[in-house]
């Protein structure tokens, strides 16, 4: 398989992060919930949410998507369905009917996307949780902008260091999709 | 037969290919590994897309924040005005405002306040206006360093070196406090400056009311209003400074690039003017730096204000390299 290495393959590659990282990630944790809600594994959700992801990782022009968040759910939808035959759990016609009650009753209102758009708060709430030092590089890194070597001469330590907690704190971020769910339960709890 | 690979596990790899990029840049032998890998798992590509846009999403995020000062650089005067000191700080003084309006609701402003204190540091003659998260404003003076952060609860301030005004906005649930030296100053929505000596710390009030109590006993304080100020000694005690009205006013005229002066010795003046320039004006005759002065000089010039001055005074004054003599034989 080729590798186009092109600077436009490259310009077309910081496009697509760019889109994914403002209209896609927002809706990740409401996608999260509907597949917990309708009965999938944790681990399941993992496997079909990087699914769903190398989906438009092949996408040739993502910004003329217009309701990306709709978009995103449609193809973990399916790929949920693609699942569950793989698995062989259902019958054909219990397939049939997950389609149809899905139509139903879990279209993203857009009351509920505006919610998650705060979602992305939840990234920095837990940014803020982390140990100071892995807090002090990413905002080195990614606010004032230093390389990762200029990090590592500035706080004295060695560069491992510096991209191991780099890799910390992003992980963190990933995990924050995850955690949204749980802290959104936790919310309604506290707001009855 | 092979174990299928958790999806945690390729995020786990996914996660080290985005630092690579990062570190390394999309060359042709690292996209090549990369294709490689994804080429394994279908579910590889997709973890890292997300690793890449979860990467991404720090910086959307920070831009949201816009801690974004506008420049009031005092202009290069004729002879060797005020230099720029290069350094990280100058990084975010460089931005341009505008941004204002984009500030302040964004909650993700106020978590990223969280990370740690934001510092903010100006060079010798640089006056640079910093916008915070709440929408307050506030002005760094020359050579001068601050901390500011932000939680649910409070609004707080450091100054650790040199002074600042502060136009605070309104919000009685959270309490904007500066901390300098000895002195702790609360405002609730008001207008003030506090500037650091060492470790006294004068406070003058613009608009409002603040309260000035010692930090570490902060049952001893004093009320300012408009127009008062204060000096809190490095030995713990509160010294009202006597003035006439619009002292204040005309005592922070260095927002405007301008030192204005009614009565303050010669020496009181070039100490001042010291403060904005590398080139310094030292005064020669010891009579002459007892004399009073008055009117209003541009900060950016201090050859223009030891001339002027000079006349003033009947003595002449010689524009030197680095310095500038008032007072020359």
């Amino acid at each position: 398989m080729t590798i186009d290495l092109s600077p436009e393959a490259e310009g077309r590659r910081i496009r697509l992060i760019d889109w994914v990282a403002r209209e896609i990630m927002p809706h990740e944790p409401a996608v999260r919930r509907w597949l917990r809600q309708q009965g999938s594994s944790p681990e399941d959700c993992d496997d079909l949410v990087q699914e769903a992801y190398a989906k438009l990782a092949a996408l040739p022009r993502p910004e003329q998507i217009v309701r990306a968040d709709a978009y995103f759910f449609q193809i973990v939808r399916h790929l949920r369905v693609d699942q569950l035959r793989r698995l062989k759990i259902v019958r054909i016609e219990s397939v049939q009917e997950i389609e149809a009650f899905s139509d139903g009753h879990d279209t993203l209102s857009p009351e509920r996307i505006v919610g998650d758009r705060d979602e992305l708060s939840q990234v920095l709430r837990l940014i803020a949780a982390l140990p100071p030092r892995c807090a002090e590089i990413l905002r080195l890194r990614k606010i004032e902008g230093l390389s990762q070597r200029e990090i590592a001469l500035k706080l004295g330590v060695s560069e491992s260091i510096v991209e191991n907690d780099a890799c910390k704190g992003l992980a963190s971020v990933l995990e924050a999709m995850r955690r949204a769910e749980a802290l959104r339960k936790t919310e309604k709890g506290r707001r009855r | 037969m092979t174990t299928r690979q958790t999806a945690s596990d390729i995020e786990a790899e996914a996660i080290l290919w985005v630092m690579r990029l990062d570190r390394e840049g999309r060359t042709p032998a690292l996209s090549a590994a990369i294709q490689a890998w994804a080429e394994g798992d279908a579910r590889r590509a997709g973890a890292l897309l997300q690793a890449e846009a979860a990467w991404r999403s720090l910086e959307l995020s920070a831009k949201r924040q816009t801690q974004t000062p506008t420049e009031i650089q005092a202009p290069r005067s004729p002879s060797r005005g005020p230099e720029r000191t290069a350094g990280a700080t100058s990084r975010r003084t460089l931005l341009l405002a505008g941004a204002g309006a984009a500030l302040a609701a964004s909650g993700a402003g106020v978590y990223l306040a969280f990370l740690r204190p934001e510092t903010h540091q100006t060079a010798t003659g640089q006056i640079a206006t910093v916008t915070l998260p709440d929408a307050s404003v506030m002005t760094l003076n020359t050579a001068s360093r601050v901390r500011v952060s932000y939680t649910r609860a409070r609004r707080t301030v450091w100054i650790d070196e040199g002074e600042a005004w502060f136009q605070v906005a309104h919000a009685v649930e959270r309490p904007f406090v500066v901390m300098s030296g000895l002195a702790q100053v609360q405002a609730v929505g008001t207008a003030f400056s506090v500037r650091r000596l060492e470790a006294e710390t004068e406070v003058m009030v613009s608009e409002g009311k603040v309260r000035v109590s010692m930090q570490n006993d902060v049952a001893r304080s004093i009320l300012l209003a408009k127009g008062d100020s204060v000096i809190v000694t490095t030995d713990g005690r509160f010294v009202a400074a006597l003035g006439q009205p619009g002292d204040v006013e005309r005592r922070l005229a260095w927002r405007s690039g301008r030192l204005e002066f009614a009565g303050e010795t010669v020496a009181e003046a070039v100490a001042e003017f010291n403060r904005y320039s590398q080139t310094s004006i030292v005064v020669r005759d010891k009579d002459l730096a007892g004399q009073r002065l008055y009117g209003a000089f541009r900060l950016d010039d201090p050859a223009a204000f030891a001339r002027t001055a000079a006349i003033s005074l009947g003595v002449s004054a010689v524009v030197g390299e680095d310095r500038i003599f008032i007072g020359a034989g």
